[in-house]
């Protein structure tokens, strides 16, 4: 499973919308490029992101190649109560990785 | 360095300085397929939003004017809005204007993210417009675009 860098605020008051931050390490190779021989590099990137709160969905993304290599997200949450944020990637060849991180509302 | 748009053949003179720019001999694939045109824009916009109006607004496109690598080029979205069950953003959309593929990413938010602000790390093939629209709940468009100087190129998008 990828490596995977995610960033929350260890306390956040209730109400107040905190910023999550989430890289993974992933090639994220576009499918345009050639390798030092002159073949074609075959496309493999992430493709969907998700972020759950407590088992309900907050945000989403879809990605094409456009997104640099070790794709990064940022995002705001409103912490409603503590608990967990589950983020999962699916990449192009069926890969999914997730990680997950606790918040605590005050 | 100012990349063109004419179709050169490999071992272009962009895919040499940017071997000589990086040292590196990973290059550009420079064929006519891995060029997107502004129509292919207007394309998949029409399949995006259909024929509904586009409003210049409320939305704020925050990305670096002159990119020095293509490669990763961080862009943040920002649109106005009080992000409240009655009246909140749904969608954030970014496309480039010369991409291979005009599509780099379709957000989904809602109410549950109180700030509709997002962030990542895009590339860019060429020196282009960068659109972002947002669509709100009540099915209203609305954009911003910033032309992007691109350095040295990525073969990315």
């Amino acid at each position: 499973m990828a490596r995977t860098f995610i960033r929350v605020p260890s306390e956040v008051k209730r109400g107040d919308s905190f910023e999550v931050k989430a890289m993974i390490e992933h090639p994220n190779h576009s499918g345009y490029r050639v390798d030092l021989v002159g073949k074609p590099i075959p496309r493999h990137i992430v493709t969907t992101f998700t972020c759950s709160y407590e088992g309900r969905e907050v945000f989403r993304a879809a990605l094409h190649p456009a997104i640099a290599t070790n794709p990064y997200l940022t995002f705001f949450v409103v912490a409603r109560d503590s608990g967990t944020l589950e983020m999962t990637w699916t990449d192009d060849r069926g890969e999914v990785t997730t990680q997950q991180a606790a918040v605590t509302v005050i | 360095m100012q990349s063109s748009n004419t179709y050169l053949p490999i071992g272009s003179r962009r895919s040499i300085l940017k071997a000589v720019a990086s040292g590196v001999a990973l290059s550009i694939v420079p064929n006519g397929r891995a060029r997107a045109t502004p129509d292919s824009l207007a394309i998949a916009l029409r399949e995006t939003f259909g024929e509904a109006e586009i409003r210049p607004g409320r939305v704020h496109l925050e990305i670096s004017l002159i990119a020095e690598d293509g490669g990763i080029v961080p862009a943040t979205v920002r649109v106005d809005s009080p992000m409240t069950e009655a009246d909140h953003v749904t969608e954030i959309h970014l496309f480039s204007e010369k991409n291979p593929l005009p599509r780099i990413a379709a957000f989904t938010l809602g109410s549950d993210n109180g700030r509709a602000q997002v962030s990542t790390r895009i590339r860019l093939a060429d020196s282009q417009r960068v659109i972002a629209i947002a669509r709100l709940n009540d099915g209203s468009l609305w954009s911003d675009e910033a032309q992007v100087e691109v350095s040295l190129a990525a073969c990315g998008g």
